[in-house]
């Protein structure tokens, strides 16, 4: 393989972010690279340090560690025309002339045998299965020796016997996706598996909200995100290195913020965002400046402090006025994303700052919420008010067997849009 | 526009606003979007000296000329709002040539893109533009879309719109059959959005497109399962992983205020055919189930005259019991628009 400059973004380093996916799984996860660390996804265990150097996409796990391999050279070398299926012409698998019926005999005969039906049909015991894989058998074998093991897969439809081959294979799967993050796959790993946490934003919803809104290269944006900055970011990437994004956060710094921290966003990009402590902007005043200076503090921490004062005063000028709601103000739009925070208070704040015709998207998973905001934007000059709430599906695409899937997340929150109007 | 003063030789040159450039205020030859009631938005083309006509009367435009986009404006038979253009009112009062995807398929389209300024995406084909100012406006300024139709006259269109919105420079219209001949950019696109009859057709065409060094995404929209069967199988044999088939059914509401009545209020309540407190005048929310004092309407309609302590008893209950909610509107929707196939090509040379 060539090599590849030290800077280049897709290459893997220690303390990279990737996206871990198994080839056909289900599961899809976020993890931070360490040294010395081993990855475990869906039963599929390796050493994460045999992915540094490499360049994101589809690995190979050989024995505990990841081998790069490429997308046409495996279609090529198992024929299948589908990457999660290593076997073609299922039908004439097995060979074998073994056949229900025999097994059946042979079971009435010997009596001290086990009845359980799927292990009568299962030849191969778990103990033998650890054996072959500690061999280093692949996915492709262990499945062969499954269907060989199996006694009554010739009786089977093709539809069944392409079903369990695909499940097997997917169930031994060695073939992993470790991909470069970004915000849908973030957003997808985080619906997954801890959706509370994210105020069961979808990824459609995303989308959703940012289609709603007009921000694009230089607009100028207030965003509120208590949804691991899943909004915030998607606002950041959108923004390219141009416009203003003002984040309201706890505290006095803005910290710990999962999607930012995993999108590895360049300096150019984060010169954009301006984080605003809500002590400042509920006071209206510098946080920073009614800080006492330490007496000791550094040439350097004298300097940080006064770009800190400085940026923070700079933002405070682009707020509206506290007492003219209907103001017409600096922020192209307003994006909320709340999970416990009452968005009146928020719009009690911070409504003066939004621009005429400038659009509000607020997204919630609580009903309430936007029942008490559609009033309160009737009331506030807000129109083109819309409540959405949607209903996603996946479906499964297979010749033969298209359905949607039968059990999959539900959950999801309401977005509330509306313009702002003079009055 | 030129503003000269004579007091001062600064010159203050202004742009006219469009989708990639805000200005305060209204200037002739901006596109403004025209807010008539929910649901009813025009698009005009503000030229001095001209009126624009509606149900709420009429309104010149030179009364519109100067004054903040996001103002009400007072026709001569109601009012209206005068909004700034964005790409998603833009999706609600486009001139159509198609059938057009809406904003909860193109918020999903624009994240299975993963798109951000300076992304490359072809589309195909181009249609009535919904979609391609959304992704226009996505990638600008450093970006480019290349947008594809068969039809010779949606391009056109198409280009003069890009050109009005200010979506020139990051845009390319062309006339092209991507099913025969592919699209015009080859190993350089990022992204590729299909709508199309036969998609399937398309993907090997998009697979050159899409880089090799970096891969991309790709997503196709189909309203029917049998091409979503065909697509998919072409995507796996072609060498895209991750590929997944979707369909999202928005739902819009609004909030209402309903009567809440225990049964008491129910029992005396007279006027049973209206539910919702938006219909009653307030003044006599309270009080409907009167007529005049001292009498009342009986089943038959009849007026009987009631006595003290028959009234008294009336007096009791409480008519103003109100609950808040919200409920779908209006009473059809869609439940259908298209299946979205989505997948990943890994950087393969």
């Amino acid at each position: 393989m060539d090599k590849v400059p030290e800077d280049d973004p897709n290459l893997i380093k220690v303390g990279s972010y990737a996206i871990v996916q198994k080839v056909g799984g289900d599961h899809i996860r976020l993890q931070k690279l360490n040294k010395k660390q081993k990855v475990l996804i869906e039963k599929l265990k390796f050493d994460g340090e045999s992915l540094f150097g490499k360049k994101y996409g589809l690995f190979e796990v050989v024995q505990g560690k990841c081998n790069k391999v490429n997308v046409q050279d495996l279609l090529q070398k198992d024929g299948t025309g589908d990457l999660e299926m290593r076997h073609n012409d299922i039908d004439n698998l097995k060979n074998s002339n073994s056949t229900c019926n025999d097994q059946q005999k042979e079971d009435v005969e010997g009596s001290d045998l086990e009845k359980n039906d799927q292990q009568k049909r299962q030849k191969l015991t778990h103990v033998e299965i650890g054996q072959l894989r500690e061999q280093g058998a692949n996915a492709a074998d262990l499945v062969t020796h499954l269907i060989s093991g199996n006694t009554c897969f010739n009786d089977r439809t093709i539809h069944a016997k392409e079903k369990y081959v695909r499940k097997k294979t997917q169930r031994y799967q060695d073939r992993v996706l470790i991909l470069k993050p970004t915000i849908r796959l973030i957003t997808e790993a985080y619906y997954k598996r801890d959706p509370d946490r994210i105020g069961h934003l979808r990824l459609d919803q995303l989308g959703h909200i940012m289609a709603l809104s007009p921000v694009r290269y230089g607009s100028k944006v207030f965003v509120f995100d208590q949804v691991l900055g899943l909004l915030l970011s998607s606002v950041i990437e959108r923004l390219g290195s141009s416009g203003t994004c003002v984040t309201l956060h706890r505290g006095s710094s803005l910290q710990g913020v999962p999607c930012l921290d995993a999108m590895n966003f360049s300096e150019e990009h984060l010169s954009v965002l301006y984080p605003l402590p809500v002590q400042t902007l509920l006071t209206r005043e510098s946080l920073f400046e009614k800080e006492i200076e330490r007496e000791n503090s550094s040439e350097r921490s004298k300097e940080r402090r006064q770009e800190k004062i400085k940026k923070e005063k700079y933002i405070l000028s682009l707020l509206g006025p506290v007492d003219d709601k209907n103001h017409g103000g600096f922020f192209d739009a307003l994006l909320i994303a709340t999970r416990t925070v009452d968005p009146i208070d928020l719009l009690d704040k911070v409504w003066s700052s939004l621009a005429y015709s400038g659009t509000l998207v607020l997204y919630t998973p609580n009903i309430q919420h936007t029942i008490t905001s559609y009033k309160w934007l009737r009331d506030n000059g807000g129109i083109n008010i819309n409540i959405v709430d949607s209903f996603f599906r996946i479906h499964q695409i297979l010749e033969g067997r298209c359905h949607p899937l039968m059990m999959q997340p539900v959950t999801g929150g309401y977005i509330v849009s509306a313009i702002k109007t003079k009055k | 526009m030129v503003n000269k003063n004579s007091d001062k030789m600064e010159i203050i040159e202004k742009r006219n606003s469009n989708f990639m450039h805000n200005e305060e205020l209204i200037q002739d030859g901006d596109e403004v979007v025209v807010y008539m009631s929910y649901g009813e938005l025009k698009s005009l083309k503000i030229k001095s000296g001209e009126s624009f006509n509606m149900r709420f009367g009429h309104i010149h435009h030179n009364n519109l000329i100067g004054i903040p986009f996001g103002s009400r404006v007072q026709a001569t038979a109601g009012f209206v709002y005068i909004l700034r253009p964005i790409p998603a009112l833009w999706t609600r009062c486009l001139p159509r040539r198609t059938q057009i995807l809406y904003t909860p398929d193109i918020g999903a389209i624009l994240m299975y893109l993963d798109l951000k300024p300076g992304s490359i995406v072809c589309e195909s084909g181009t249609g009535s533009g919904s979609l391609s100012h959304q992704l226009a406006n996505a990638i600008a300024p450093t970006g480019h879309l290349y947008t594809h139709d068969i039809d010779k006259l949606r391009v056109t269109k198409v280009i003069d719109e890009f050109q009005t919105h200010g979506l020139k420079d990051v845009t390319t219209a062309v006339m092209r059959n991507v099913c025969e001949v592919g699209f015009v950019v080859e190993n350089k696109a990022d992204a590729v959005f299909l709508d199309l009859p036969a998609p399937w057709e398309a993907i090997s065409w998009a697979k050159k497109a899409l880089s090799k060094e970096k891969g991309g995404r790709i997503v196709s929209f189909s309203p029917c399962i049998e091409q979503v069967i065909k697509s998919c199988d072409v995507l796996r044999k072609e060498g895209f992983v991750q590929v997944e088939t979707i369909e999202i059914i928005p739902k819009t509401m609004k909030s209402v205020e309903l009567f809440n009545d225990n049964l008491k209020a129910f029992d005396k309540r007279v006027n049973v055919f209206t539910d919702s407190v938006e219909r009653i005048i307030p003044c006599i929310k309270s009080n409907n189930y009167k007529n005049e004092k001292g009498k009342k309407r009986t089943f038959d309609g009849s007026v009987v005259e009631v006595n003290e302590s028959e009234l008294d008893e009336c007096d009791d209950a409480d008519f103003s019991l109100t609950t808040k909610t919200i409920v779908s509107f209006p009473h059809s929707q869609p439940t259908h628009t298209g299946y979205l196939t989505h997948a990943t090509l890994l950087p393969y040379f």
